[in-house]
């Protein structure tokens, strides 16, 4: 039968859904009440209003299947093995219901789904909802699209995966693997999602105690998983410095999403009892306005000034398992949503990459190569600031865009003729007024796959102020001069 | 528009070794080297507690 839509907000959807809870859950009138009243006021409040929500059950969620028959199925109390789950809309009419064109509608106005489920101390399960519907959205992510049926119609939903812990079967490390491995796998073929047991079977040799209920995980765990989950992840500590903040940046900047390790003590003097030991997704930033782009401070490099885009103040997107999705707050203090106090003062400790087989180069690396590289091109060095941005590109992704871009027509050919691996790094050169205008006066590239630094054995193509150093198609080192020198528009792919 | 084609000028290409010397690549190399090193220890030292580290919240 197919179910009606109802107006976010309203007493009739409370009424639904708590119907919902007490019929699918068996749960009672007040606690039915209590946590529907909790749903509205944690997750729906930070949604745009005028939504339609549909609601359905029973559901059969696969997440929460799993997590039923690997560990809530054995307990003596009865839990339901189904779930709730609701579908969000824009612009619907109730009275949509019986329009021939219902299918149309609503394949348009769909914007993502939140599975309920019947865990009492965290009800919400996985979803995956449009950034276009949260009140705040003025940022820039990695975003996938996510197949869901609507009363039996298939639509998508282009959104980041996420969900609350149920703190029986996912705290928050694995809610964050599960996360990422749900981006990827919906994202990239050479990728799977994963069910919570296929976590534990994954660590069951790691483990020398009993694997549920879960009592969380190491970074190095969680380093492991995404190794034997088909990446070549690496584990970085985080110092509070602006190069570890670099690295978290450039990452991101990539569309890799970055499992960081969050802390509110470094030694024992912090009081036993107030410890909190987090994992949070970094999944993108917002987007940088006129007055931080002017603000960040510049550093020198044998008398060549530089501004690093990742040092420019920007609160970060998160993914963080006690939160609706798309969290934001800065890197320094990654967790200052929070209201307590031993939240606020959490800082970020370790920072979990999970990579692709061939990315070799680091942008910390590539960073060094960049500024110290533009000292073999005559003029750079006659007081100007140059900006730099850093990320890694597709090599095709980044030749799609070289094709489309109003880029000069001899640049074109230089960069299209360029034999690269799969993936590569390009550090993006520009002023302030670029950054802020999202354009390029020039680039480098470098090859992801190789690590040596020197010899300008990894540098592919350099190309700034009317010159060019570029490797040719047999790979011998060239240096052209009366290269165009325009600006062009910036690669803006990776996040969107 | 017959200004710019008059201004334009034709790409000139040479091979980068024979514009820059083996040592000025030594001395640029050099300095990216140090900065790499310097990073590098600061990871060894820094990465020891990783393992002692649980996440659970």
């Amino acid at each position: 039968m197919i179910q009606n839509p109802y107006k976010i907000g309203t007493s009739e959807l409370h009424n639904a859904i708590v119907k919902g809870m007490k019929e699918q859950f068996g749960w009672d009138d007040i606690t039915a009440d209590n946590k529907t009243t909790k749903l509205e006021k944690k997750y729906f409040s930070v949604l745009i209003p005028n939504l339609a929500v549909v609601v359905e059950y029973p559901y059969v969620d696969k997440v929460y299947r799993n997590s039923y028959y690997r560990y809530y199925s054995g307990k003596a109390k009865q839990v339901s093995r189904d779930c709730i789950r609701l579908s969000f809309f824009i612009d619907t009419d109730p009275s949509i219901v019986g329009n021939p064109m219902i299918h149309e509608i609503w394949e348009q106005q769909y914007r993502g789904f939140m599975i309920l489920r019947p865990t009492e101390l965290n009800i919400v399960g996985r979803n995956a909802i449009s950034p276009d519907i949260y009140v705040e959205n003025n940022f820039l992510i990695c975003k996938t699209e996510i197949p869901a049926p609507v009363n039996g119609l298939k639509v998508e939903v282009e959104a980041f995966p996420a969900s609350s812990q149920d703190s029986e079967t996912m705290v928050c490390a694995e809610t964050a693997v599960w996360a990422t491995m749900e981006y990827f796998g919906n994202r990239y073929a050479e990728y799977s999602p994963v069910r919570p047991s296929h976590i534990i079977k994954l660590l069951k040799n790691q483990s020398f105690s009993r694997q549920l209920p879960s009592s969380g995980l190491t970074s190095e765990q969680i380093c492991y998983l995404f190794k034997n989950m088909n990446f070549q992840p690496i584990l970085r500590p985080v110092y509070g410095e602006e190069s570890d903040y670099g690295m978290i940046g450039s990452f991101v900047e990539s569309g890799i999403p970055v499992v960081l390790s969050i802390t509110n003590y470094v030694d024992e003097s912090y009081p036993v009892g107030d410890r909190v030991g987090h994992a949070i997704l970094c999944i993108g930033h917002e987007r940088v306005c006129e007055k931080s782009v002017n603000e960040v401070g510049n550093f020198e490099v044998n008398g060549i000034n530089f501004v690093d885009y990742d040092n420019i103040k920007k609160r970060f997107v998160y993914i963080d398992d006690n939160f609706p999705a798309y969290r934001m707050d800065y890197l320094e203090t990654p967790a200052d949503s929070y209201k307590e106090k031993k939240w606020k003062d959490c800082k970020i400790r370790f920072a979990s990459y999970p990579l692709y087989e061939k990315i070799l180069l680091m942008p910390n690396s590539v960073k060094y190569m960049a500024t110290n590289f533009l000292h073999y091109l005559k003029g750079v060095d006659d007081g100007r600031e140059i900006t730099l941005r850093t990320f890694l590109a597709s090599s095709r992704s980044y030749k799609d865009y070289v094709c489309r871009n109003n880029m000069p027509r001899e640049m074109k050919d230089m960069i299209l003729n360029l034999y690269l691996p799969k993936f590569i790094w390009v550090v993006e050169l520009s002023s302030r007024n670029g950054l802020i205008e999202e354009y390029s006066e020039g680039l480098l590239i470098f090859d992801s796959t190789e690590p040596k630094l020197t010899n300008l054995t990894s540098l592919e193509l350099m190309y700034y102020n009317g010159q060019a150093v570029y490797k040719d198609n047999k790979r011998a080192l060239k240096y052209a001069v009366n290269v165009p020198n325009v600006r062009f528009d910036s690669y803006r792919k990776n996040l969107r | 528009m017959a200004a710019d084609k008059k201004d334009k000028k034709e790409i000139e290409v040479r091979d980068f070794f024979s514009v820059y010397s083996q040592d000025k690549v030594r001395e640029i190399d050099a300095r990216i080297l140090e900065a790499q090193n310097e990073y590098d220890a600061r990871m060894r030292q820094a990465m020891a507690t990783a393992k002692d580290f649980v996440i659970s919240h």
